[in-house]
């Protein structure tokens, strides 16, 4: 119990640092659109799964990794909503809009793969 | 007209070739503490419903959630809201192209995790996802342009 809630944390303090990190070299960077792809770097992943190989151990990491990749079809698809939908509803319900396709297509993917 | 004013002239009319990268330092230290910290809670918040789910659910349903848009929400607002919507589009072309690339290092990673080990499967699948990302924009540049700064 005590090691998930520090894991969890580690993960946490981690997961914010990389994205704010990210963040900042995505205002440093010229073009917008060639700043942009660190709008989607992998932050998130790399605190997630250097804290599962520490926690847990390789294999689980991997099992950890291997769903990622339906979740990044979904960021996929969520990137392309939010372009198409950016001008008519502007960023916060394009994002809504864009959260709820990536559900359908990560959740829906790992459904179909595992359910 | 003289040869001389004949290539002034030419040289003008000739579109300036802007570098492939720009990089603005001083851009950095402009972004006002208030989003930075929005960021680190978006950040913060989906790595700790990654961990718990992971731990409740396993850790391919934890997988999942490596990939969500954490802070491209945010950052689209923020863009939106304080420079305009037409570099919020463009932002957002580029995280189609990093996102894409996210599914490359997940790839790298799930592959080499198994067959080489952490410290070679992790910075490898960075480096991954980086190349993936420069070649799909250096595509996407000589196909449609650069794009607006």
């Amino acid at each position: 119990m005590l090691k998930d809630a520090v894991t969890t944390a580690i993960q946490a303090i981690a997961g914010g640092t990389l994205v704010v990190a990210f963040a900042l070299l995505g205002e440093v960077i010229r073009p917008k659109r060639l700043a942009g792809l660190f709008s989607a770097a992998p932050s998130i992943a790399i605190a997630g799964l250097a804290v599962t190989v520490v926690a847990a151990g390789a294999l689980p990491a991997s099992r950890t990794a291997f769903t990622m990749m339906l979740g990044a079809a979904g960021f996929v698809a969520f990137s392309a909503t939010v372009r198409l939908l950016l001008r008519p509803l502007h960023a916060v319900l394009a994002s809504m809009v864009g959260c709820l396709v990536w559900i359908v297509v990560a959740v829906g993917g790992y459904l179909l793969a595992f359910g | 007209m003289t040869s001389r004013t004949a290539s002034r002239q030419a040289a003008q009319r000739r579109p300036t070739r802007r570098p492939l990268v720009e990089f603005s330092f001083d851009n950095a230290k402009k972004v006002p503490r208030r989003d930075l910290y929005i960021r680190f809670a978006f950040g913060a918040g989906i790595s700790t419903a990654a961990s718990v789910i992971a731990i409740l659910l396993g850790f391919q349903v934890g997988g999942l959630l490596l990939a969500f848009p954490a802070i491209l929400p945010a950052t689209l607002t923020l863009i939106e809201q304080e420079e305009s919507e037409v570099k919020a589009v463009e932002d957002d072309v580029g995280s189609v192209l990093g996102a894409t690339s996210l599914a490359a290092f997940a790839a790298l990673a799930w592959w080499l995790l198994r067959i080489a080990g952490p410290a070679v499967a992790l910075p490898v699948a960075c480096v991954g996802w980086l190349v993936s990302s420069l070649l799909l924009y250096a595509g996407l540049r000589a196909v449609f342009g650069e794009g607006r700064r």
